[in-house]
């Protein structure tokens, strides 16, 4: 085992081969996921949200605790992540690479369609980072849906996720990665709530784990697009 | 690989020390420092009962390598006691209110209430609850616990 600290971007990039990129720790060193070399982002400057007008920019290494001081429309959903203790390490980039049930923060970001930055220039979308992501951009939304079912109010990965910028519909929570329900959206653009959330579970490929079965998930994920979708609690 | 000399600031003070590659900021405090309050229950983040301040941020301790926070400032519970050794307010709330049962979560409810109420001195029962949410209490005394937080709070707002 060896632990790199390095302190840029460019030192990360050159020992990318060597070892594997460790953000907040909260899944690889909980998990044990077995690596001989880990590359830790801690120094590498990768910390820090900025604003242009309606556009924000939030480095990789940022942790989700910030976010949700800082970035106003997100706090409630990053309030549902884990708690605080977890937050306070947990990373925006880290949370690209979760497995479901988690990565609710990918699924806000689907929905906001933000753009991923790569060390190697390359900006790709939420579903396709890879390597080293550098810092993800996004424009504040005007409205903005979010609602996460758990098994208890806090602390808790997610049963169903739903985040909307009111047009794009992304959930969480069923199937192996975060997804666009692009027929519920098509229903939504015309208006149709009900049919939407209806609709929505032609993007699920639900899975069995201990907060909930699969049959549980797809049965429960159109009443919470729905919920999601009319602000209702 | 070598061990690696750390040098963190503990409860107020400069400690150094050498750490192996990989070690936790739980193992460091507990079996190279001696700081054993801070306990090791899971071991990946999911029972808060090794609840450290770092840079004054409630964290799992256990999910940090050492040598990523090299520089740091830690607090732990034992920092928390005054320095004539006299308990804190939130020690006696503790105490007093009976929130400490068999005691193994405790120092972790402790240092995630620190967190709060360092950054929040009036919490609702609600921002109490929220603070906690991360460590669990094996005894199932919640109620307890979340009296008295709220009861530290009160008891640093007089003093």
């Amino acid at each position: 085992m060896k632990v790199h600290v390095p302190e840029s971007v460019d030192e990360v990039v050159a020992l990318l081969d060597t070892g594997t990129v460790l953000a907040g720790g909260t899944h690889l060193i909980a998990r044990h996921v077995p690596a001989k070399e880990l590359v830790s982002l801690r120094r590498a400057g990768l910390a820090g949200i900025e604003r242009d007008g309606d556009r924000i920019t939030i480095g990789a290494a940022t942790t989700l605790a910030q976010v949700g001081r800082e970035v106003e429309f997100l706090h409630d959903a990053i309030e549902s992540i884990a708690s605080p203790s977890i937050r306070n390490l947990a990373t925006v980039g880290g949370n690209l690479f979760v497995p479901q049930p988690h990565g609710d923060f990918a699924v806000c970001l689907l929905a906001l369609d933000a753009t991923v930055h790569l060390a190697d220039g390359r900006e790709v979308g939420v579903l396709d980072a890879e390597g080293l992501v550098t810092k993800v951009s996004f424009t504040v939304p005007e409205r903005w849906f979010y609602r996460k079912a758990m098994r208890r109010r806090q602390n808790s990965a997610s049963i169903v996720t739903v985040a909307s910028d009111g047009a794009r519909i992304a959930l969480g929570g069923v199937a192996p990665k975060p997804v666009r329900a692009l027929a519920a959206e098509q229903a939504l653009a015309a208006g149709d709530i009900e049919k939407a959330a209806e609709l929505s579970v032609e993007a699920a490929d639900p899975f069995d784990d201990a907060y909930a079965s699969a049959w549980y998930r797809r049965r429960v994920l159109p009443v919470h697009v729905r919920r999601a979708l009319t602000n209702a609690s | 690989m070598p061990a690696s000399v750390i040098e963190l600031e503990i409860n107020g003070e400069p400690r150094e020390f050498l750490a192996q590659p990989g070690t936790t900021l739980l193992s460091s405090l507990r079996d190279t420092l001696g700081l054993t309050a801070a306990k090791r229950g899971c071991g990946t983040g999911s029972c808060g009962t090794c609840t450290c301040l770092l840079d004054g941020e409630p964290v799992m301790s256990c999910l940090v390598p050492v040598e990523t926070v090299n520089g740091a400032k830690v607090k732990t519970l034992e920092g928390v006691t005054e320095p004539d050794g006299s308990l804190a307010p939130i020690q006696e709330a503790f105490l007093e209110g009976f929130a400490t049962q068999c005691g193994f979560c405790t120092p972790g409810m402790i240092m995630a209430a620190e967190g709060l109420l360092a950054e929040n001195p009036d919490p609702t029962r609600e921002d109490v609850v929220r603070a906690i949410s991360g460590n669990v209490c094996r005894c199932t005394g919640y109620e307890s616990i979340i009296r008295a937080i709220l009861d530290a709070a009160e008891r640093m707002k007089k003093a």
